[in-house]
């Protein structure tokens, strides 16, 4: 795995969505075989009995059977592959969005042709949330036999305001509230399976010294001074945990789990950091960026390189949120910018390692530049942090 | 590309009811029509639907994950083709 993968804060791991959409495949495709043999049983037991009431040839039974809206016809091949197409398409869209965790919603297409159905027609341009129904309790194309209908996935963004999470937690917003009077105290826990984007699953974990713990305790403590020194307004008033992990076994060096909204959980894992600031991958990739571009101006984005700046950028990705509840942007906005930013030939404007990623972490990594007093490319401030706070 | 896919299906589909079809007539007379009904039961018969239709299943679900991969990529990602 890259060292893209292990400092990052948002990962999709889109060989889960490949093997979503195999199991799908597998459980659908027995009852769609069961469907199939059962409607080509009883149209067997109806033509065999007209074939005896009748007294026909086989010649005639085999004709009926071959004809047109026979069991082993073109027009009911037809009909099994225009439904199964739509709904193992619209399958495979769903769990890659799902994987994503950036889709929140799902919008019904239809042709919006002299075709559509009167069943498909009210549901066009309707919107669900992701798994779940449509109006009429569908849960995405095909609503009926030969439906030609697809999804398209929406960024919801942020359905509640700044306002209403300060409503919701007592509190009023004033200049300069974040981070000194919400980040501490904070929890420390150790080796704690707390989920997130990159989950432990079964990985050994080994054991963590009080000296280790009071030495992560320090870089996280001086990470949230600098913060709060810098981007004062820039923390979610949100409950706040540490989460020190000690596993040769998971690829990330740290990551923030957003377990719910009022509650954020950064965890680092002392292996990997280990090995993150022995290996020298900060000089090797520096090298390798400088032979790519022969531009004295451009400036390479790659702050996170040793534990408080890790912690420093999984820290940023919980200001993203609250910088969307306060300037109202939405994922959208965000993927806009981002893609304004990647798409720039502009001397600079091309951010490089993890800050490539995702809207997500090109927003951390800038924070982290900005808080370090790192150089961080104007471009990317003036397309892309202002843009998205709508300064 | 629906339609494509759709076309592409129909012609698999058909292949393998065409493959049910002779699985279940082959060496069918007046004296036993009736077989027909009991062949749909047959492993071996079901089992090749079911393996054609699972393969084209599976086939249209990676198709349709790969998309919105990259309609992901592309639109919330960034990603450049």
């Amino acid at each position: 795995m890259s060292e893209t993968k292990q400092v990052s804060g948002v990962s999709v791991d889109w060989e889960e969505a490949n093997n979503a959409a195999a199991d799908w495949a597998l459980n659908h495709s027995n009852g769609l075989v069961r469907g199939i043999l059962e409607t080509t049983r009883e149209r067997l037991r109806r033509e065999i009995a007209n074939f005896v009431q009748n007294q026909e040839s086989i010649g005639q039974l085999a004709a009926r059977l071959n004809g047109d809206n026979g069991p082993f016809s073109a027009s009911r091949a037809r009909m099994i592959a225009v439904t199964e197409v739509t709904r193992s398409y619209a399958e495979g869209n769903k769990v890659a969005w799902q994987e994503s965790g950036v889709i929140e919603g799902q919008q019904w297409n239809t042709a919006n042709d002299e075709l559509v159905c009167s069943i498909c027609g009210p549901l066009d341009g309707t919107q669900a949330a992701l798994g779940g129904q449509f109006d009429g309790g569908y849960d995405g194309p095909p609503a009926h036999p030969r439906c030609r209908c697809w999804l398209t996935p929406v960024v919801m963004g942020d359905v509640r305001t700044g306002a209403e999470i300060f409503e919701e937690y007592g509190l009023e917003r004033m200049p300069g509230i974040g981070a000194e009077q919400f980040l501490i105290p904070y929890s420390t826990t150790i080796n704690q399976n707390v989920g997130g984007p990159l989950p432990l699953g079964d990985a050994e974990l080994k054991p963590i010294t009080p000296e280790q713990q009071a030495q992560t305790q320090a870089s996280f403590e001086s990470a949230i001074a600098r913060i709060r020194n810098r981007l004062p307004d820039f923390v979610d008033e949100s409950e706040w945990q540490l989460n020190i992990i000690n596993s040769e076994d998971v690829q990330f060096a740290g990551q923030m789990v957003s377990s719910a909204r009022g509650k954020y959980i950064v965890q680092v894992n002392l292996s990997s950091i280990e090995s993150f600031e022995s290996d020298g991958i900060f000089a090797a990739n520096i090298l390798d960026v400088l032979k790519k571009t022969e531009n004295p101006d451009w400036l390479p984005m790659y702050y996170a390189r040793n534990m408080e700046e890790i912690i420093v950028h999984e820290i940023a990705h919980a200001s993203q949120n609250h910088a969307r509840n306060i300037y109202g942007s939405t994922w959208g906005d965000w993927g806009d910018a981002y893609i304004e930013v990647m798409r720039s030939d502009t001397p600079g404007a091309f951010p490089t390692f993890y800050a490539q990623e995702s809207p997500a972490e090109l927003w951390a990594e800038t924070v982290t530049g900005l808080t370090l007093d790192l150089p961080v490319p104007d471009t990317v401030v003036t397309r892309y942090i202002k843009k998205v706070l709508g300064l | 590309m629906l339609g494509k896919l759709e076309r592409d299906g129909q012609a698999k589909i058909q292949k393998a009811l065409d493959r049910l079809r002779r699985d279940v007539m082959r060496g069918i007379s007046a004296d036993n029509v009736n077989e027909m009904l009991t062949r749909l039961d047959d492993p071996e018969i079901a089992g090749r639907l079911k393996d054609a239709i699972e393969r084209l299943v599976s086939e249209w679900a990676l198709i349709g994950a790969n998309a919105g991969r990259q309609v992901i990529e592309r639109e919330v990602y960034g990603v450049r083709d």
